[in-house]
């Protein structure tokens, strides 16, 4: 058993809650610093001569800085002081959280020196607890202080007052080929086939580019790339001859010699390599120049290329910034276009498999630091195009004017650039990418999401998602969506919503780390690797040698770059040497498994990052390709787990994982007695994700309640936030009185879950008492709720803001006009049954002890003085009733009042808090801006829904009174709550039955109590739960929960014994009091005078067609008339029974029809008028009849197409 | 119930086991269910307490807002000595009817330290000084804690605590808990035990948890220590039957006999709560009495009450 409590202890922000948001905070840590100069550094730059002086100048830029959060409106610039601009005033106020971005604009005129200037690109929104950020490094007192989270691990950007997060995506890996068989690759022409090889190429600054080979039905083979979203293919017979001056036979070589040693594979590839390089000489292209040359004719338009470049170089130019980004060289190039051709045609012989593109094995991550990166580039791209296209126009309009050399002119000509922070709060406002080349990425929208505090779970399950991207939500086929065993350890399996984006939304696990960006000294560590990789017996490339065939040999690839090829035999103790050194060096940067066997290191060897990836695929005929990958960049995701040999830890990535060989407690020897475990779990609970860890016993129950359980636990009214008094969310659950489970997992204690507690402890007796806890419905102690149990607030923040009114000078003031006739002691004051005082506010009179001591103004003499304040602001602690007003505003320049507010819906709020935002009464213009929190009681009410942590949800359908409850015959508890034994069988939640009763010896001895998941496989040995009985009979229970009951109403004990114990009980966000929709009378359609739809304004249930249907059935024709006549659009109408029509009645007034000379129908009408048929020109034909309305509206309809629709009157 | 052994006597009689401030225990015997249940029934919902029914807030700065302060004055338990003396407000019948008691609490944090603000900080009605928290004057009661406070918070506030009963919320409830235990009727069957060495019977013995039974080491036999510690787990019978003699004992409820446990919260002393209980119950009784005498009487002249649907 436990004993600690769960609350963070120290002054500083727990580590392993700052790593939920790791990979969030760090990717933009990034952004910040090298990934932006990595952008500029990437980045070409325009040139521009000019027309007169034939001088060339070029411009780019330099230099990117993101200064601190300030303040830049008006007010406070001309305040002085503080300008530095916090969080917390952000949220309150509903505006940004953003910092100051500049770029140095660098211009040089051919032969002459640089020269700068610093040019303001607007503001970009600050991740919180980024680098820029004030908040990082606070401790918790000092967070505390700027009325933050005591335990804020930000991660979160404030957009207009709300938190906002990029969301994270899966892409497909970088630098690692992939081969597939796609449908769609059959349909891009004739000649194609379904067989392809395809690499994400990602350079420093994280702009991607794919480029695909495709096999097509002749045996040859074209490569693919994309510019500006069109696609162009390459032949790739042409596109081999461009890196390098190689000849044919070197080609031919590389491409045979390099294929394994099988006789029918290996002429196979022959015949088509034979074929590629004849592609070339069919367009008349021997030499490289040619090729390059002919490409580079070809995509001058494309590209945009100015004339004055040469075919040739904007052919190298192609090659340079559209083929194999990641690599500078052209020998790597061609290194790597060789390696795709032989993935192909091992793909197409059968030699090896295809890759899964759906298995998380070639996954990456697309972190919000490398998302915004991929826009900035763009962003400053077009920036400087606008700065060009201007320049331009300038010197085609009046080139004489235009001095390139003119700071003056070119500040003007830049203020053409587009306000590039704008551009990052719209993607960041609305999720939507806007944006030319569509950066890589399958999507253009959803990228960032409301990180909604609803409460603690769902807070940190925002920051733990990674979508699959929102292509594969539209898609009809379900294998997207599938959990493949390659997700082990990386995504919960637990945690994913069911329903539309099941399997598609995952989470990571708690375990999980995601790399967020390259080391620092990128290429001295690709060296020093090299050289690690020699010493271990490593042959590196060379560039027109061919590499020596599979299985002898293997190809080493490291971040998509062929180094060299190895031994097959070596492979083995080179990798294994690797990760030793990996593990080395993790143990130097933190203390995993203290204490373990590690490595002596080198130099060298100590350059290698310890998240690297080392994947060493073996030669097998129709297995995945072979080779040695090591990766060492970004985006991938990593875990740590031992090696057995040193007992070390170890970080390992997907595709790493899919090559080694991990034992899983309790995992037998892994389904083959042969297998040689290298590396061990670290705990069991690694494969799940935070959340899920948090259910109790989840190893007992049956798997999809565990998944309900995670679903349920984000809706779960519990404690959101701890600095609830300067949140501005709209709508925020909170229980009044929450507890910390008596049973808890480890991991609730490690996350300090009792910081953010979520329910109730319920004595929860399972038994089946009076039908009404039928079906999923559940009975709560009357007493036991009016004690407190499960009572719960709603809070709901108006944010009033009046400075946007146009043409308008309006302010908060109590209504000028309407001044109230009497004072409040002398009013009507609203009264209950017996006399008691409703909740109401009542005014200070000038008298009051708080007046005379205190100061407070005295009630006003303005209309609803005993609501509204003098200030026009609510009295806080006042309660408001549906339809009272809570705030007014008054015109200044029409010195009449204004908009004010009344409390919509049906329930009474109370005024919790208002917040004048920006400057007092003191400033000119009045309190403009407000927030004001009202606070509605939940109290549980019959329909409200509750659930345990184990996926087993009801409704509340009755309140028992404590006396009628049945009561334990030994100890007279009556229990808080009744669940019907009829929930477990189907369900098969057995950690529920486990949870009641230890929680009950947890409950009697006062200790918490261990309710991890795999308990017995962590320990290695089986757990002794002997002790919970031994518990419960020291304490005078019976050691099986159970126990003698007499029913409360009669007092007779029931048959057998009623389980009973302890059970953790959530409250669950949905209640009838935001639900329930009754009417009998109220708004209608007026064409159809139908009732309207929609809750929310007063409108009915749709009565359709089934239920139509069902009524008919029954025969129930009275009922039918009365939901579909008498309660809808029942009208009285007149009819001429005459010529039969609907619409040529009229009503007449008395005095026209005696002029008009037409008789009156009948006296019954009396002096009212009559009603007369036009046509008839009678009245004494007209009948009355009872219609639906909307049958007129159709009679109407119909006469207006000529058609005539007449009744038969009998 | 006769048909279940009940007895035919139906004089109840009590026998007090124990009674001190907090815990009472007596035995009902010669009755049945029906009416075992309806005292405890009475006791639990309708023994009219006092609590405190309508708070008005003239301040509160705490971190609790006021419906949540309001609540926990009112599950605070007040002596109710007095309550007989007062009527609830449906029972009001003129103005000098005793209706409210006035409490107040008035604090204001001035230290640095976080103070608690408990049911003792509550400030009497002088007219009823008798009518205060419970351990209100006992010096080793820390008090019920009601809400803390910081530098500068203030709480003033004016609490009115009325008669009532748990029936309209479970504030008035005078007791913690009440229940009746059916009292075991254990009968060994001697001639099968016998058929047990010592060891065995000791074994059968030990495996009740609360020791219910004992080897008497002299005679020989089994004995029933106190049958009113058994359970009715079934672990004895389980164990004879594995031990291949089921029937060893048998276990029954006795249906007449009922040992009731009350527990107490200070509000009332017990035995007023089970008195008064016992006055409701008798005040029902003679109103039922009343009520069909009259109904009676009007029957007999010939009908003129039709009856009250």
């Amino acid at each position: 058993m436990a004993h600690t409590r769960a609350t963070v202890v120290g002054d500083r922000v727990p580590p392993q809650l700052e790593a939920l948001a790791q990979p969030h905070v760090d990717s933009y840590d990034y952004f910040l610093g090298d990934g932006m100069q990595h952008v500029v550094d990437d980045m070409d730059g325009i040139e521009i001569e000019h027309p007169l002086t034939k001088t060339r100048h070029r411009f780019w830029f330099e230099n990117p800085t993101v200064a601190r959060p300030i303040r830049e409106d008006a007010g406070s610039l001309a305040a002085g002081g503080d300008q530095r601009l916090f969080p917390r005033e952000c949220r309150e106020a509903g505006t940004t959280y953003k910092a100051p971005f500049t770029c140095d604009l660098v211009h040089q005129t051919e032969g002459l020196s640089e020269q700068r200037l610093t040019k303001r690109l607007g503001s970009l929104p600050i991740m919180l607890k980024s680098k820029a950020c004030y908040l990082r490094n606070l401790s918790r007192r000092e967070l505390v202080a700027r009325k933050e989270e005591s335990n804020e691990f930000g991660g979160t950007f404030i957009c207009n007052g709300i938190e906002r997060i990029i969301r994270m995506l899966v892409q497909n890996r970088r630098h690692y080929i992939m081969a597939l068989r796609r449908g769609a690759y059959h349909k891009r022409g004739p000649a194609f086939t379904e067989m392809a090889t395809l690499i994400r190429c990602v350079r420093p600054d994280e702009s991607s580019m794919t480029t695909r080979c495709h096999y097509l039905i002749d045996g040859s083979a074209v490569f693919a790339i994309t510019i500006r979203r069109a696609e162009y293919f390459i032949p790739a017979g042409i596109l081999l001859k461009c890196f390098l001056e190689v000849t044919d036979r070197e080609l031919y070589d590389k491409l045979v010699l390099s294929v394994a040693a099988d006789e029918s594979h290996c002429s196979f590839v022959a015949e088509r390599a034979e074929l590629l390089l004849r592609q070339a000489a069919q367009f008349g292209l021997s030499t490289r120049a040619q090729c390059v040359e002919y490409l580079g004719n070809l995509f001058r338009a494309t590209l945009d290329a100015p004339a004055r470049k040469t075919d040739y170089q904007v052919g190298e130019q192609l090659l340079r910034d559209l083929l194999f980004i990641h690599l500078v060289s052209p020998a790597d190039k061609l290194q790597l276009a060789v390696q795709m051709l032989l993935k192909l045609y091992a793909l197409a012989d059968r030699q090896c498999c295809e890759d899964n593109p759906d298995a998380p094995t070639h996954h990456e991550v697309l972190l919000p630091g490398h998302l915004l990166l991929k826009f900035l580039r763009e962003q400053l791209e077009t920036a400087l195009d606008a700065f060009k296209q201007q320049v331009r126009r300038d010197l085609e309009q009046r080139p004489g004017e235009v001095n390139l050399q003119d700071e003056q002119y070119i500040r003007k000509a830049a203020d053409r650039m587009q306000d590039v922070g704008q551009k990052f709060e719209y993607l960041l406002n609305t999720g939507n990418l806007v944006s030319r080349s569509g950066l890589d990425l399958s999507q253009s929208t959803g990228f960032t999401v409301v990180a909604e505090k609803l409460n603690y779970f769902r807070y940190i399950s925002h920051f733990r998602s990674i979508h699959r991207g929102a292509y594969f939500a539209e898609l009809r086929t379900t294998t997207v969506r599938k959990l493949l065993p390659e997700s082990w350890g990386f995504l919960c399996p637990v945690h994913t919503p069911d329903g539309s984006p099941c399997g598609l939304l995952n989470h990571f696990t708690a375990t999980c780390r995601v790399v967020t960006h390259e080391s620092e000294a990128a290429d001295e560590i690709v060296a020093a690797v090299g050289r690690v990789l020699g010493s271990l017996g490593m042959v590196p490339a060379a560039p027109v040698l061919p590499a020596p065939p599979p299985p002898g040999h293997l190809c080493v690839q490291l971040d998509g770059r062929v180094v060299g090829h190895v031994r097959g035999s070596l492979a083995g103790a080179m990798v294994a040497h690797l990760r030793a050194v990996k593990a080395a060096n993790l143990a130097a940067e933190e203390q995993l498994t203290p204490g373990a066997q590690t490595l002596p290191l080198s130099g060298d060897e100590q350059a290698l990052p310890s998240h690297a990836e080392i994947v060493h695929i073996p030669f097998e005929k129709g297995a995945p390709y072979p080779g040695v990958f090591i990766f060492t960049q970004a985006a991938r995701m990593v875990r740590p787990v031992r090696q057995i040999a040193s007992g070390a830890a170890e970080m390992i990535g997907t595709l790493e994982q899919n090559n080694i060989n991990i034992r899983v407690p309790d995992g037998g020897e892994g389904g083959s007695k042969r297998l040689k475990f290298t590396h061990t779990e670290f705990h069991t609970s690694g494969m799940l994700s935070v959340v899920a860890s948090l259910t109790p016993y989840s190893d007992f129950n049956q798997s999809p309640r565990n998944m309900y359980q995670c679903q349920m636990a984000k809706q779960t009214m519990g404690t959101p936030a701890q600095a609830l008094a300067h949140r501005t969310d709209n709508k925020m659950y909170r229980i009044q009185t929450p507890q910390t489970p008596i049973a808890r997992t480890k991991r609730y204690e490690s996350y300090c879950m009792d910081e953010f507690p979520n329910g109730t402890n319920a004595i929860v007796a399972v038994l089946a008492y009076t039908g009404y806890d039928m079906e999923d419905a559940m009975i709560l102690n009357k007493s036991s709720v009016e004690r407190g149990f499960a009572h719960a607030y709603l809070y709901k923040t108006e944010q009033v803001d009046l400075r946007e009114e146009r043409g308008k000078d309006v302010h908060f003031a109590p209504d000028p006009a309407r001044y109230r006739s009497k004072p409040y002691a002398e009013r009507e004051k609203p009264k209950g049954a017996f006399g008691d005082l409703f909740p109401q506010v009542v005014p200070s009179t000038p008298d009051s002890r708080a007046v005379k001591e205190k100061g407070v103004q005295p009630e006003g003499p303005h209309k609803a003085a005993d609501l509204i304040d003098s200030d026009g602001l609510p009295h806080i602690g006042g309660a408001i009733w549906p339809g009272q007003p809570y705030y007014s505003t008054v015109d200044k320049l029409q010195s009449k009042a204004a908009k004010g507010g009344k409390l919509k819906g049906e329930e009474t709020a109370v005024v919790d808090q208002v917040a004048i935002v920006g400057g007092g009464p003191k400033d000119r213009g009045g309190i403009k801006q407000a927030n004001i929190k009202l606070r509605f009681n939940r109290n549980p009410v019959i329909g409200d829904k509750f659930a345990s942590r184990h996926g087993q949800k009801g409704v509340l359908s009755r309140l028992f009174e404590d006396v009628d409850m049945p009561f334990c015959e030994s100890t007279g508890i009556r229990p808080d709550l009744l669940i019907n034994p009829h929930a477990f069988p189907s369900r098969m939640t057995i950690g529920m039955l486990i949870e009641s009763l230890t929680g009950k010896a947890g409950a009697i001895s006062g200790q918490f109590v261990d309710a991890s998941p795999f308990q017995s496989s962590d320990a290695g040995e089986l757990v002794d739960h002997t002790q919970f009985g031994k518990l419960l009979e020291e304490a005078g229970f019976t050691r099986n929960g159970g126990e003698v009951m007499i029913s409360g109403v009669t007092g007779e004990p029931f048959p057998v014994d009623i389980y009973i114990g302890v059970v953790y009980y959530q409250r669950l966000r949905h209640m009838v009091s935001d639900k329930f929709q009754v009417r009998s009378t109220g708004p209608i359609n007026p064409l159809t005078r139908q009732p309207i739809k929609g809750r929310k304004f007063g409108g009915g249930i749709r009565f359709g067609e089934m239920e139509r249907d069902s009524l008919l059935a029954h025969g129930a024709a009275y009922l039918l008339h009365d939901r579909l006549h008498s309660c809808s659009d029942y009208t009285v109408m007149d009819v001429c029974a005459n010529c039969g029509l609907l619409i040529s009645t009229v009503n007449v007034p008395q005095a026209a029809a005696d002029v008009t000379g037409v008789r009156a129908t009948s006296g019954e009408k009396g002096g009212r008028g009559s009603t007369v048929c036009r046509l008839c020109e009678s009245g004494k034909y007209v009948e009355r009849v009872a219609l639906p309305y909307v049958f007129k509206y159709l009679v109407s309809e119909l006469a207006a197409m000529n058609i005539r629709c007449s009744l038969d009157v009998k | 119930m006769a048909g279940r052994g009940g007895s035919l006597k139906r004089e109840p009689q009590v026998e007090l086991r124990k009674l001190d401030d907090d815990y009472c225990e007596f035995v009902l015997k010669n009755t049945d269910a029906s009416m075992a249940n309806a005292l405890r029934r009475v006791i639990l919902v309708e023994v009219p307490t006092i609590a405190v029914e309508l708070v008005e807030f003239e301040a509160n700065t705490t971190v609790l807002n006021d419906e949540f302060i309001a609540h926990r004055l009112g599950l605070v338990p007040l002596v109710s000595s007095r309550v007989h003396e007062m009527k609830s407000i449906y029972e009001a019948a003129d103005d000098d009817d005793f209706l409210d008691v006035q409490l107040s609490l008035d604090v204001k944090c001035t230290s640095d330290d976080t103070i608690s603000v408990t049911s003792k900080d509550l400030q009497l009605d002088p007219a009823y000084p008798d009518i205060h928290p419970v351990g209100y004057h006992d010096p080793c009661d820390r008090g019920i804690l009601l809400v803390k406070m910081r530098r500068g918070q203030e709480l003033k506030l004016r609490a009115v605590a009325r008669k009532g009963t748990a029936k309209d919320h479970a504030k008035w409830m005078p007791v913690a808990t009440c229940v009746f235990q059916y009292m075991p009727e254990i009968t060994i069957n001697h001639a099968l035990m016998d058929t047990l060495t010592d060891e065995q019977k000791e074994e059968w013995c030990d495996a009740d948890p609360r020791k219910t039974f004992k080897l008497n080491k002299l005679t020989h036999r089994v004995e029933v220590t106190n049958p009113e510690l058994y359970m009715y787990d079934g672990e004895v019978i389980a164990k004879a039957e594995e031990m291949g003699k089921p029937g060893l004992v048998t276990i029954k409820q006795k249906q007449d006999t009922f040992i009731f446990r009350v527990e107490g919260t200070g509000v009332l002393r017990l035995e007023d709560i089970v008195l008064t209980a016992c006055e409701v119950l008798a005040r029902k009784i003679r109103n039922l009495q009343a009520a069909l005498e009259e109904e009676a009487t009007l029957f007999d002249q010939g009908g003129a009450a039709p009856m009250q649907m």
